[in-house]
């Protein structure tokens, strides 16, 4: 029984870091209409920034990571306004293009600058915590406990954020109907900038709790970003509660796969029971019917 | 109060606007008529800064604004209420309202605007949780001209808010503009299909065919012009 609470809870850790990514994906394809290839490895160069500062110029853990959030922000606005909005007007498969050419610049850049080698990254916290439960134990790293309760506050930040705000409310509308939205007067270049800033900060936040485990290298958040993608897929692509609740699910299943069933298969099995999921619920767990943007 | 001379508008190489003059005056209601295609929606839309005109020239308060963005055209008072509601249809009806507000500062008016609305249509303070998709094409139609009223517009510009309604709900809507228009001295600038009732409220009126001005003058006059009864009340 404990080793089955304790498989649950590891699965709700790594689901609340896929609901990360997921949200992240979400968020920029809701507003802008596109779906971000580039992401992962967005949070893969920031994360890269944080590892020089620490490791080079001695700055301690927090300000590195402070400074690769912040970073990444500004990359997203970069990318948004530097490179997506000039092609905005032409289609959503040039902007495709680009941030598939975005991911390709970024892996190129960090080989050049980092080489190819697998580099450490601290945990944010050390130790374990030991639960004792009914007749067992249940053992957690205090790392582990760290990434779901961030995952988690940053969820219900941003869910406030876009309830309880206006310029939350400006997202949404945007994301809702960009013409009704400059009606209103929301200036929805600042909405693109801002939810590509939002995103890719949320990428770097998953690459930092990610790294002590994957460690640093061009391709790490390669499996995040699938199962960032899953999750979304199976939230349903256009809902955020749904995104949340279909990363913890893709996160539970896996870890329930992959211990009970075949450590190797774990994607894979994990893979076709969305596929079954999909199939008998085609907008996904929570997801409205038609989700507008291609 | 708002003076449009000569504007002409381009999709592409295909002329929407040939060069069409509409003043609208303070205090009044003007309707801009015509059949679909004739160009009534390109009008707004280019006053309200979604699309650029090619030459010409948009006066609003002595000011040009023809190369103000949408932005800044909800700021000065000019707001529009989008043909087909255009609602954000996951939102509630209450956070469509507060949408509506976003270019308005203070808090205390932007609170003051939403019990306006509240008053103006009680139907939706009840349902102010309800998303704005789950109501009647009525219901969203009212939601839709409030949430405009939240702007604090000086110049309301409706785009066939008659469009797809019962005669009874469009009676409605239209004794609401009346109303607006006579106890808050608001300016509306109304394009309507339905030449009838526009007609009927209305104190102006401009014919648009296909990209230009047919006729204008005052609405009384053209509701008897023989012309237009044959050609737009069915008569």
């Amino acid at each position: 029984m404990t080793t089955f609470i304790q498989q649950i809870l590891l699965g709700l850790r790594d689901g609340s870091l896929f609901s990360l990514v997921a949200l992240g994906i979400v968020l920029v394809f809701k507003t802008t209409g596109v779906v971000n290839f580039a992401y992962g490895n967005m949070g893969m160069f920031s994360i890269y920034i944080a590892y020089s500062l620490l490791t080079y110029s001695g700055a301690p853990l927090w300000l590195a990571v402070a400074v690769a959030i912040v970073f990444a922000f500004f990359l997203g606005v970069a990318a948004e306004r530097g490179l997506l909005r000039l092609v905005r007007h032409m289609s959503h498969s040039a902007m495709l293009i680009l941030t598939l050419g975005i991911l390709m610049i970024l892996e190129g850049l960090s080989l050049q600058i980092w080489k190819q080698d697998y580099r450490s990254f601290p945990n944010l916290v050390s130790g374990v915590r030991i639960i004792r439960f009914l007749d067992g134990r249940i053992i957690l790293r205090n790392q582990d406990i760290l990434i779901f309760i961030v995952a988690a506050a940053i969820m219900i930040g941003l869910f406030m954020y876009f309830k309880f705000t206006k310029t939350g409310l400006a997202i949404r509308a945007t994301a809702s109907n960009e013409r009704s939205a400059k009606l209103m007067g929301i200036k929805v270049g600042l909405v693109f900038a801002a939810a590509w800033g939002i995103s890719t900060s949320l990428s770097a936040v998953a690459a930092t709790l990610a790294a002590p485990r994957t460690l640093i290298y061009p391709n790490m958040m390669l499996a995040l970003q699938i199962q960032g993608l899953t999750a979304a897929v199976l939230g349903g692509f256009d809902s955020l509660p749904g995104t949340v609740v279909g990363g913890l699910l893709l996160g539970v299943i896996q870890q329930l796969v992959g211990n009970y069933i075949s450590d190797e298969l774990r994607m894979a099995f994990a893979l076709v029971i969305i596929l079954i999921l999909l199939m008998v619920k085609p907008s996904g767990l929570l997801g409205s019917k038609s989700v507008e943007r291609v | 109060m708002l003076s449009i001379k000569n504007l002409e508008v381009y999709y592409g190489y295909v002329c929407a606007l040939k060069g069409i003059s509409v003043e609208v005056e303070e205090g009044k209601i003007t309707c801009l008529l015509g059949s679909n295609g004739a160009g009534k929606s390109t009008t707004l839309q280019t006053i309200s800064g979604l699309v650029k005109s090619r030459s010409g020239s948009i006066k609003f308060r002595e000011k040009e604004i023809s190369r103000e963005d949408s932005s800044r055209i909800v700021s000065l008072g000019i707001v529009q209420c989008p043909e087909g509601r255009q609602l954000f249809p996951a939102m509630s009806v209450q956070e469509n309202l507060m949408a509506g507000a976003y270019k308005v500062r203070s808090k205390s008016e932007t609170l003051e605007n939403r019990s306006m609305v509240y008053q103006l249509f009680p139907i939706l303070a009840e349902r102010r949780r309800q998303a704005a998709g789950t109501l009647s094409g009525g219901e969203q139609q009212m939601l839709a001209i409030g949430r405009a009223l939240m702007a604090s517009p000086l110049l309301l510009m409706l785009d066939e808010p008659s469009l797809g309604l019962a005669p009874k709900i469009v009676e409605q809507i239209f004794d609401l503009l009346v109303r607006l228009n006579s106890e808050k001295n608001l300016t509306i600038l109304l394009v309507e299909q339905n030449a009838n009732a526009a007609l009927k409220i209305s104190s102006t009126a401009y014919i648009l065919e296909t990209g230009s001005i047919g006729l204008q003058g005052p609405s009384a006059e053209l509701a008897s012009n023989d012309l237009v009864r044959a050609k737009y009340l069915g008569a």
